[in-house]
């Protein structure tokens, strides 16, 4: 079925020719009722999501010609999570992470001020550099380089932007136009995370390499997190949040690396599962509570670019923000308790050490989201809410609330 | 059973019907009415309901139960709680006229009136705790009537010994009998709670049968003991009973002196027979009895140069609560060899109850009556006050023959019953040092009234103007001090009239007495002021209690709260760790610097470090 | 789907009062109040007559399992009465506070709801991870309280707030995971489960947990800060009811994975220390408010004891501590509260003689003391039945009973010497306190714990607790 995107794309490929003449919202907006009618064909639930929230940021902002930049990440996102639920090969998943590249740039830099393309540029080289490591290693790896494992690790590190390979996200999401860093957010971020885990899916793990993935992934939790702490600005805030957010999910299918599957297979909900499943229910939780969430706060700012204060209150983002941190029942609590969940079918200190870790953070993390909180709920001007904010809250609760359900489909 | 219940709790209903209303007058007669019928309902319990234990269960889960236990004890306890009661609630409807905080004072006398029979019926422990607990508050209350800390209405004068005040405002007496209070009463729930989990029972007469007493030892009595020891006013507790005189005097005369603080020895009267059953009990009877007589002795003494009229009288109770809790663990060592004989020998220390409770409450009434007219409350500043206040006067003389105990006067019969326990234990284990002291107390007794007595009535600074007090506040305490007379017969009559050489150490402190204060007035010696300073400053324990100990506990308390409080536990959660990780987290931030060469070199460092790590491991 | 429903109308019913709020805050603060009722019905039912509710197929994940019986009803109940009597007496001081603040009250009332209701929540729902969801939206709602209505440097004490609160909460939820782990996917004394074994990792981190959300000795730091700066409606709920969840869970959960004596033990000592040690600093306070929060501390040590003594006078003892703490600190909170809107001080040394300034808060106030010390009120029969629990449990070792009877004196001096230095006194005040709602709710909170010492409610209350906990038979 992986030939539907392929039309997708094409057709989206030929609508470029037009953008000069149409707005390109209604490109954006036409493509993502396309993705939203084929991945409900497919029975891809990420990809209506997905499609529903470049939906949203169609019909809220004016795109000129990003509007088909926009629908090409968001069907790229969609073709992502396709690739791991349908056991389709890697490869179109690396194809692709390169087409949300290219067009999360252009939403990036849309603005055209030196502060965009100064953030998308950071964009397009670290991710840039990040994909050639993903491609070697996997191509490595296949052919049974051991060490091609490691390579598509880092790789991976320098698309979600695990520290210390994290530097370009601050200023992306710092300087990158709005649109551009809620873009990058939902889609490039998901799509990455959908390709890790085919990736984790295909490859054998090594267990050197998961400790390695694990004890960075922790660390650079921590330094986001306490990073966080001090960052003024509502980007620069969802940017530490972002890093804090990537490395969640990448000890999730670290540790799954490293130490296999546990002796008792954890239970979800009632219903035994393999470590593995668990694992990448974490990523994908974590991937669409953080890009929704983060779609939602920046989909409603006004400004060039999101170094500032928010001119305008945002009432629904609160939600948006509380699920970041991971307040039950919304949507970002489920991958937090997951990952717990997950570090506790390991032998208790290792688990233990784990868990204790994940609180900590969790908890240092909270002051910088309540500010956060109060810079979106706070601000001057009079309540902004649109229809990303309103959708990405509304997907955030309901989500959260009927995650029993939700964690059967997505397994 | 529920004529008793009736009896017990009609005081606390017509309280709390008083709460509602606004005038003071209806408060004042509501609750009298109520102490009335309360008295009679004890009087007709007393004749005509069967001894026994009558009950209800309550929380069973910890054995309380609402239970009443009809004997020898509680039946003329009973009648005489609830008469002293409504015989005083009478006198404070004068007394307490256009007073300022009516409903307080009204409210709690009723509350207090229920409390008091609660201990005087229970037979549960539990149910005696809640009346325990009501009178302690109900003392408390009323010590603090008048909140207002005005100077007449305090203990001592403004001057410091020591850098200690040596003064005593309402708010403050009432803080330190309640704190006394509540040391014993932490003890006494322990040892209460104890029995019950070894027991099984909370009752009073299942406890006198129940053999898994054997197994306590006799630090369980001793927690108990502490609850009676501090209620009754027991040396070293009976500082908060001298400074209690800051309440309304009708206050005193009930609470201070007939009954509450009776409450802490009758319990130990009757509690006797139940720890006769502990192993070791030989001790704990021996603490009650040297206690007992330690406390008459310092109290007396106290009676003997305190400067304040209610303060004598505070004095004077403590000792006698000294002597009647004496005599109930005298009793008990008695008991201990001849057990036929405890219940008759815990009788006679009950009857001084009676006795005391009697003639003290008359006094107090009446030495309320010339404080309220007289208007001060310092012996020596007033004087001659017979021939303005002729019937109190007499009542006065009655009452206090009775309390220094000159016969035919029911002091004299009870006390020298009581003695005569102590005696006779003195006697039996052969403690020698007893008989002296308990006679130095029977000389010295007689002293101290007289000099009251003589000071107010006979000689002194003559008032200008002085009436006598109105009819509704001396006829309860002329009652009473006929009361006495009558009594004392009657005691004589029925129960035994003692003659013993006792008498002999009394008669020679009445003749001194009679000569210091009443025939050659005046006469003082230089070389016994250091000695008369130091009984006058009540042997300096006020500054353990408002000196010493509230300084070391809240230094205690200052240390913990600036060390650990504010330095160790704030600071380092508040402070340090925040300081460390925003320190941190600056750090942290500061290396995004936007340059992109730097960001390159982060990665590559971030390559090596990886790399390292899957070397290493 | 009884239960539920009693938790869901309050949170429910709070987007009412928020839009009540906009017109007067009487309206908002009485919808606040009805809407507490089912709960308060509910529970007490179960309290008062043993009866048990359980909803909820108790099968498998079943996140709907609810049940009442009358050890949690207890908590619920006290929730639900406290929770109906703040919101009375809410209204003229959120008045006051916006008008200080030029800030509507609509967000207080939004969020009270959902704080009652998350809290009463966490007390019924059987699933532990539902346990830890209702948690969450408790702390979450009082965060917004304390963020828009709090006094003094209020970001940072939310802030501090959320973070301890947060850290204890998710503390206890790793606990829960390790029980789920396990199998055991409800609280286990809804659950009618027995001892699990001995677990370690899972009782430590429950008890720590707990004990942060508690403010046991050590981790306690928060508290005196959060509860002295939340606007005081919010300090009546928070300090009795907020902060007994951390006892409720100990209870319940962590000591059916307790390792073995030896950590009983212990616990018994800490609870001790922290009864004294809370006693004490409440004696040193000047702020009235910090006062009552110290005290909070220790009564958290009277209830961790009752739970520690691990016998089943002891956590009957507790849950009744919950209620006594509960109405005791309410109506002194509510009266710190009174004292904010009409004297405009929280300090204690420019009180004094108020007793001439308003009699009846007076009286209430005692009243509230008098449940901390235990006298005469429900508080006399917690502490009776603690003091069963220790004897039970220390028996012929006489030396344990002195610290024991030190922590009943401590609380004694600090109750009453507060009463002296702030009702007692000459007179500083001419005028006299008004009469209003908040002084009415007050007053009758502070008679409800007088009514709840007597037959028949004493009784039934006690001896269904002791007869819930007895069945669940923790002790073989």
């Amino acid at each position: 079925m992986i030939e539907l995107f392929a039309y997708l794309i094409l057709a989206l490929s030929i609508a470029t020719v037009f953008v000069g003449r149409v707005e390109g919202r209604y490109v954006a907006a036409a493509a993502s009722v396309a993705l939203l009618l084929l991945s409900a064909y497919l029975g891809l639930p990420v990809g209506v999501v997905v499609a529903v929230a470049a939906l949203a940021l169609s019909l809220d902002w004016q795109m000129r010609a990003f509007g088909v930049a926009l629908a090409f990440s968001a069907t790229a996102t969609a073709l992502a999570a396709y690739v791991y639920y349908s056991k389709s090969p890697p490869v179109y998943g690396l194809i692709a992470l390169a087409l949300v590249t290219a067009s999360v740039y252009g939403l990036l830099a849309m603005g055209r001020t030196r502060e965009n393309v100064e953030g998308a540029m950071k964009y397009l080289v670290f991710s840039g550099v990040g994909k050639v490591f993903i491609v070697l290693g996997y191509v490595l790896a296949v052919s049974g380089w051991s060490q091609g494992l490691y390579l598509a690790v880092v790789g991976f590190m320098f698309e979600l932007g695990i520290v210390p390979f994290h530097a370009w996200v601050v200023d992306a999401y710092a300087l990158g136009t709005p649109r551009g860093a809620a873009a990058l957010a939902a889609f490039s971020k998901v799509t990455a995370l959908f390709v890790l885990l085919t990736i984790f899916r295909s490859l054998p793990g090594g267990g050197a390499v998961g400790l390695v993935t694990l004890i960075v992934a922790l660390a650079s939790m921590l330094v986001a997190n306490v990073a966080g702490l001090t960052a003024k600005t509502l980007g620069r805030i969802m940017a530490w949040s972002s890093v804090a957010h990537m490395s969640y999910a990448l000890a999730a299918v670290a540790i799954v690396w490293w130490l296999g599957e546990p002796k008792s297979a954890p239970s979800l909900f009632g219903i035994s599962t393999s470590a593995a499943d668990l694992a990448a229910l974490v990523v994908v939780l974590e991937a669409l509570s953080s890009g929704l969430a983060k779609a939602g706060v920046f989909g409603y700012l006004s400004t060039g670019f999101s170094d500032v204060m928010p001119p305008r209150r945002s009432v629904l983002n609160v939600l948006n923000v509380l699920s970041l941190l991971g307040l039950p029942p919304l949507l970002g609590f489920w991958p937090k308790l997951f990952l717990i969940l997950l570090a506790l079918s390991y032998p208790t200190s290792v688990g233990a050490f784990l868990v204790l870790w994940i609180v900590a953070n969790s908890a240092a993390a909270t002051p910088y989201y309540l500010r956060a909180l109060r810079m979106v709920a706070e601000a001057p001007g009079p309540v902004a809410d649109n229809v990303t904010s309103s959708y990405t809250a509304f997907v955030s609760t309901v989500l959260g609330l009927t995650m029993p359900l939700v964690a059967y489909i997505l397994l | 059973m529920e004529v008793v219940l009736l009896t017990i709790f009609t005081p606390l209903l017509v309280s709390v019907i008083s709460l509602f209303a606004r005038a003071e007058k209806f408060k004042a007669w509501v609750v009298t009415l109520g102490a009335f019928v309360s008295a009679l309902l004890a009087t007709y319990v007393y004749t005509s309901i069967q001894p026994g234990v009558y009950s209800v269960s309550w929380i069973g889960s910890v054995g309380a139960e609402i239970a009443v236990r009809l004997d020898h004890f509680s039946l003329p306890m009973g009648v005489l709680v609830a008469w002293l009661i409504a015989a005083i609630s009478l006198y404070s409807v004068k007394y307490m006229e256009g007073d300022y905080r009516p409903g307080w004072y009204w409210f709690f006398f009723g509350f207090f009136a229920t409390s008091m029979l609660i201990i005087v019926y229970a037979d549960n422990l539990w149910f005696l705790l809640v009346g325990w607990e009501g009178v302690g508050l109900a003392s408390w209350a009323l010590i603090g009537h008048w909140y207002r800390d005005e100077y007449d209405k305090w203990v001592g004068k403004e001057e410091k010994v020591f850098g200690v005040p040596y003064w005593w405002t309402p708010s403050k007496a009432s803080l330190r009998a309640i704190l006394t209070v509540r040391f014993g009463d932490s003890f006494f729930l322990v040892a209460i709670a104890l029995f019950y989990a070894v027991t099984g029972t909370a009752s009073l007469t299942a406890l006198t049968h129940a053999g898994a007493l054997k197994t306590l030892g006799v630090v369980p009595l001793l927690f108990f003991a502490l609850g009676p020891f501090t209620k009754s006013a027991q040396f070293p507790f009976h500082e908060w009973l001298l400074t209690a005189m800051t309440g309304p005097t009708s206050v005193s005369a009930l609470i201070h002196a007939a009954t509450m603080v009776k409450a802490g020895v009758y319990v130990l009267i009757v509690t006797t027979p139940i720890f006769l059953l502990v192993p070791g009990a030989e001790l704990y009877f021996w603490v009650v009895a040297v206690v007992g007589v330690a406390t008459a002795l310092v109290a007396t003494i106290i009676a003997l140069t305190a400067m304040e009229f209610k303060l004598v009288l505070a004095g004077s109770t403590a000792a006698n609560l000294g002597i009647i809790a004496a005599a109930a663990g005298a009793a008990g060592l008695l008991g201990l060899h001849e057990h036929e004989l405890l219940q008759g020998l815990l009788f006679f220390a009950f009857l001084h109850i009676v006795g005391h409770a009697v003639s003290k409450a008359s006094l107090f009434m009446g030495f309320g009556a010339v404080i309220h007219e007289a208007g001060t409350r310092f012996i020596g500043e007033v004087g001659r006050l017979w021939r303005h206040m002729k019937i109190t006067a007499v009542a006065m003389v009655l009452s206090m023959l009775s309390l220094v105990g000159i016969p035919p006067f029911v002091g004299y019969v009870t006390k020298d019953l009581a003695l005569e326990n102590v005696f006779e234990a003195g006697h039996m284990y052969h403690a020698d040092w007893l008989a002296p002291a308990l006679y130095l107390l029977l000389f010295i007794t007689p002293i101290y009234g007289l000099r009251l007595v003589g000071l107010t009535f006979v000689h002194g600074k003559e008032p200008e103007e002085v009436h006598e007090a109105p009819v509704l506040m001396w006829l309860p305490y002329t009652a009473l001090a006929v009361a006495t007379l009558a009594l004392g017969v009657y005691f004589a009559v029925a129960v035994k009239f003692p003659l013993t050489e006792a008498l002999i150490a009394v008669a020679l402190g009445f003749l001194t007495g009679f000569i210091l204060y009443i025939w050659l007035p005046g006469v003082r010696s230089e070389t016994l002021r250091p000695l008369w300073e130091f009984a006058y400053r009540r042997f300096y324990l006020p500054i353990l209690y408002d000196g010493v100990f509230p300084l070391l506990y809240v230094w205690v308390s200052r240390f913990i709260y600036v060390v650990f409080d504010r330095g160790l536990f704030d600071g380092l959660y508040h402070s340090v760790i925040p300081g460390v990780v925003e320190t941190l987290s600056n750090w942290a931030r500061r290396l995004i610097t936007g340059n992109l060469s730097l960001y390159v070199l982060y990665g590559v460092v971030g390559i090596l470090i990886t790399l390292l790590l899957l070397v290493l491991l | 789907m009884m239960i539920l429903l009693s938790i869901l109308i309050p949170m429910a019913l709070s987007l009412a009062a928020y839009a009540a709020a906009k017109r007067s805050s009487y309206l908002a603060g009485y919808i606040s109040a009805v809407a507490l009722m089912p709960l308060l019905l509910i529970s007490a039912y179960s309290v008062f007559t043993g009866w048990e509710f359980a909803e909820g197929s108790f099968q498998g994940f079943d996140i709907t399992a609810f049940k009442i019986t009358p050890f949690n009803g207890v908590f619920a109940f006290t929730v639900a009465l406290v929770g109906i009597f703040v919101a009375l007496y809410s209204p003229p001081y959120m008045e006051h506070r916006s008008h200080e603040l030029g800030r509507g009250s609509s967000i207080f009332y939004l969020t009270y709801g959902f704080f009652v209701g998350g809290l009463a929540g966490a007390f019924v729902a059987a699933n532990l991870i539902m346990v830890y969801v209702f948690i969450e939206i408790a702390l979450i709602a009082s965060l917004f309280q304390i963020l828009y209505y709090g006094y003094g440097d209020r970001v940072r004490i939310t802030v501090m707030y959320l973070v301890w609160s947060h850290l204890g909460a998710l503390l206890v939820l790793a606990g829960f995971l390790l029980l789920y782990l396990k199998g055991v996917y409800y609280v286990p004394l809804l659950a009618d489960l027995k001892y699990l074994g001995a677990d370690q990792t899972a009782f430590l981190l429950i008890l720590i947990g707990s004990l942060i959300k508690m403010a046991a000795l050590g981790v306690h730091m928060w508290l005196p800060y959060v509860h002295a700066e939340a606007p005081t409606p919010l300090s009546a709920l928070l300090s009795p009811v907020l902060v007994g969840i951390g006892g409720y869970l100990i209870a319940s959960v962590a000591m059916y994975v307790v390792p073995n004596a030896e950590w009983v033990k212990w616990l018994v000592y800490y609870a001790i220390a922290t009864a004294i040690y809370g006693g004490l600093m409440a004696f040193l306070q000047k702020d009235i408010k910090r006062l009552f929060a110290y005290s909070t501390v220790s009564q958290m040590g009277y209830l961790l004891l009752g739970v520690a003594l691990f016998n089943p006078h002891g956590y009957t003892a507790a849950a009744l501590f919950y209620l006594s703490h509960g109405l005791g600190k309410a109506v002194l909170f509510m009266t710190a509260g009174y004292f904010i809107m009409h004297l405009h001080t929280r300090d204690i040394e420019k009180m004094g003689g108020l007793y001439g300034w308003r009699p009846e808060l007076a009286g209430a106030a005692i009243v509230g003391f008098l449940n901390l010390a235990g006298i005469l009120t429900v508080g006399m029969v917690s502490e009776i039945v603690l003091t069963v629990a220790y004897a039970k449990h220390f028996i012929g070792h006489y030396v344990y009973y002195i610290p024991y009877a030190v922590v009943l004196l401590i609380t004694g001096i600090y109750a009453f010497n507060t009463i002296r230095v702030v009702f007692f006194g000459p007179h500083k005040r001419e005028d006299q306190g008004p009469v209003d709602i908040a002084l009415v709710s007050i007053v009758v909170v502070a008679f409800l714990s007088v009514l709840l010492f007597l037959p028949p409610f004493s009784n039934t209350l006690t001896d269904n607790i002791y007869e819930t906990i007895v069945a669940a038979g923790l002790w073989k």
